[in-house]
């Protein structure tokens, strides 16, 4: 579904990728795990299409198509969908009329038809039974005064809906107490197909004891280091990252 | 005959051709105060960017334009499909003014309750002549103000909207002000009185709207007295043809616990300047002060607010907003007085503008005039573009550039149309909001 080929990544003249490589085919759930100023959000972003970054050299495939030549929004519609690490807030843009606007775009870029407003809700109500939100929360604007809990949760809301194929979450699990964090990633597992795929972007290895991922990959530096089963985000739990480090050095 | 304002410096012709348009069945009180206002005329001089308050608007080419009084046009210019269009859900009625003159034929009046009296101006001085007497041309300051000196000097048509102690008006009034088309470059001067005694309530609609695509000059005085306890809810719709000039002056009064509430919408004229002066006299008054302006083209709108503050425990809450494209201008002067007595005072203000294009120009002075030692008072300005992120969150879920782009320039307005409680005029502002954004 997804492969990357040595891909560095540039932001304002510095290399923060500096080389990855990564197969996720479909049906797999990937963690990607680091400490801080790896790259990891560059990665998920980078991936998404921000206009910020400079893709200086490698190649990105998504489904046998060079995901890097797609605009943000046509990566969107073909079914890629990031999980922001700090969802953005729009004023006086409600909830409804967004998601339902997104949805639209995303329909008829498969050729499907347009939802009317009445469907749109009922699909809505199931989605959000899901992610255990505040009915209440749809009708406000996008975000807007969101605790941090209830924008991770509304940006699982705009997956469940949206359905993408492949799904990408920037640290999700971050600043979510344990309720919150089996709620999301309950919303998650629902979202498991075989023809789907899940890229978890996480710090801690908390996260994983509710979605349990097939691959672990370790970016450090830029640059993907180790991989391994699920076991080991335990060991990273348990030592840290310095040995991965030391030996990356050697 | 045509006229230039420019003339005034040498003023004979103009002011001849002021007096040659009133009305010889005016009575005593009017004719003096024409001619009391004419003096003024005379003696006065049109505003230039020296001054502080005129600073970021020239006035020369509404000078330079020759202008023929406007007069009543032979038939009804507008369709009852056109007026159709800008009713705003159920009304208690509507007066409807054609180049500033009210036309009998096009308003229409529901049975409204007692206590409320809603008259042509015309009409108002025999049926009215008290209340007149008592409050018109006593808020606005034809003195010192040119355009209301103007006004006043040719005073003849306008609204009168007078509510007993204690009438309450359920459902909203319009009052709708056409320009007919022509090509005579009328100038127009409709004169509006709101009059709200103790304890009486509601809501007015106060709309310009063209029909001409050709030059004009609107220049308008609102008057409102509101007494203890009463309740205004105003709003201005301003869509002026594209090449009119339309200055507007509405001068508040407000008594104690009087609550008025203002929302004025920009979205058309050439040349637009709007003074809204709120004079918080009673203790406990409050003001709510929204404001939108959704400028294109070559579009100029300079907005001139005073908030003043007289007595303690009073409360005033401003937010302006404009959506600036293409070479447009936009100006915001807001000033807010807490005087002396007036302890306990809280005054919120905003300005907040989106230039969509490099070209659009915005010139900001929130201002604060402090004498009382114990108020609560913030105020604060910002220029900006759409936020990249914002644009690319949006995109990251499918939205084109362009939708993006719409959309946050939606919610960027949105802020005072959700705000609007009427929930007809808020779909039609929401409407109007949706064209300016290229999506119908």
């Amino acid at each position: 579904m997804l492969e990357i080929r040595d891909l560095h990544v540039s932001v304002d003249g510095n290399e923060i990728l500096k080389g990855i490589n990564l197969r996720v085919n479909a049906g797999e759930t990937h963690a990607i795990m680091g400490p801080n100023g790896s790259g990891k959000s560059t990665l998920t972003r980078v991936l998404a299409g921000h206009p910020s970054y400079t893709v200086t050299s490698g190649e990105v495939l998504y489904r046998g198509k060079n995901l890097l030549e797609m605009a943000p929004e046509i990566r969107a519609r073909e079914g890629v969908f990031l999980a922001f690490q700090y969802p953005i807030e729009i004023p006086g843009v409600s909830n409804t009329y967004f998601l339902k606007s997104a949805l639209n775009e995303v329909r008829a870029h498969r050729g499907e038809e347009e939802m009317d407003a009445m469907e749109f809700l009922g699909l809505l109500k199931e989605k959000i039974k899901v992610v255990e939100m505040d009915e209440g929360l749809i009708h406000r604007p996008v975000n807007e005064g969101f605790s941090g809990g209830e924008k991770k949760r509304n940006e699982i809301l705009q997956m469940a809906v949206l359905e993408p194929a492949l799904s990408i979450l920037d640290e999700t699990d971050s600043g979510l107490d344990i309720d919150a964090l089996r709620i999301v990633a309950h919303g998650v597992n629902q979202l498991k197909r075989p023809d789907r795929a899940v890229v978890l972007v996480t710090h801690y290895q908390r996260l994983l004891n509710y979605i349990t991922p097939d691959f672990v990959h370790v970016l450090l530096g830029g640059r993907i280091v180790k991989s391994g089963g699920k076991e080991l985000a335990l060991q990273l739990e348990a030592q840290g990252y310095d040995w991965v480090k030391e030996k990356a050095a050697k | 005959m045509t006229e230039t304002l420019a003339r005034l410096s040498e003023r004979e012709g103009f002011l001849k051709a002021v007096e040659a348009g009133w009305k010889s069945d005016a009575p005593a009180g009017i004719a003096g105060l024409r001619k009391q206002a004419a003096g003024r005329l005379a003696a006065l001089d049109f505003p230039t960017q020296a001054s502080e308050e005129w600073r970021y608007t020239s006035v020369e080419p509404l000078l330079r334009a020759p202008y023929h009084f406007a007069r009543v046009p032979a038939s009804a210019p507008a369709k009852e499909t056109e007026l159709a269009a800008l009713a705003h859900g159920p009304v208690a009625g509507r007066l409807v003014f054609v180049n500033g003159f009210l036309s009998r034929e096009l308003s229409t009046l529901h049975d409204l309750p007692g206590g409320v009296r809603v008259l042509g101006l015309r009409e108002a001085w025999k049926a009215a002549p008290g209340v007149l007497e008592k409050h018109l041309a006593k808020y606005a300051p034809h003195d010192r103000e040119t355009f209301t000196a103007l006004n006043t000097a040719a005073l003849c048509d306008g609204a009168l909207v007078h509510l007993e102690k204690d009438a309450a008006l359920a459902a909203p009034l319009s009052l709708i002000f056409i320009t007919a088309p022509g090509k005579e470059n009328p100038l127009i001067q409709p004169r509006n009185l709101i009059v709200a005694e103790a304890g009486s309530k509601a809501t007015v609609i106060e709309h310009y709207f063209s029909l001409s695509p050709d030059p004009y000059f609107t220049n308008t005085v609102l008057e409102i007295a509101l007494e203890e306890n009463a309740s205004l809810d105003h709003y201005q719709l301003q869509q002026e043809g594209p090449q009119a000039f339309h200055v507007g002056m509405t001068q508040a009064a407000l008594g104690p616990s009087a609550r008025f509430a203002s929302t004025v919408i920009d979205a058309g004229g050439s040349l637009v300047r709007n003074n809204l002066q709120v004079r918080l006299e009673g203790e406990q008054a409050s003001c709510v002060l929204n404001g939108l302006s959704l400028v294109a083209g070559s579009q100029h709108v300079d907005n001139f607010t005073v908030i003043d503050h007289l007595r303690p425990h009073g409360t005033s809450r401003q937010v302006y907003k404009a959506v600036l494209d293409d070479r447009a201008s936009a100006v915001f002067y807001g000033k807010i007085f807490v005087r002396r007595d007036a302890q306990k005072t809280d005054a919120a203000q905003k300005n907040k503008s989106l230039l969509l294009s490099e070209g659009a120009k915005v010139d900001t002075r929130p201002q604060l005039e402090i004498s009382a030692d114990d108020v609560k008072c913030a105020h604060g300005a910002a220029v900006g573009q759409l936020d990249e992120d914002e644009i690319f969150y949006l995109r990251s879920r499918g939205l084109s550039d362009q939708s993006a782009k719409r959309l946050l320039t939606y919610g960027f307005a949105n802020e005072i149309i959700s705000a609007v409680p009427l929930e007809s005029l808020r779909e039609n502002l929401e409407g109007l909001l949706m064209k300016r954004l290229g999506q119908s």
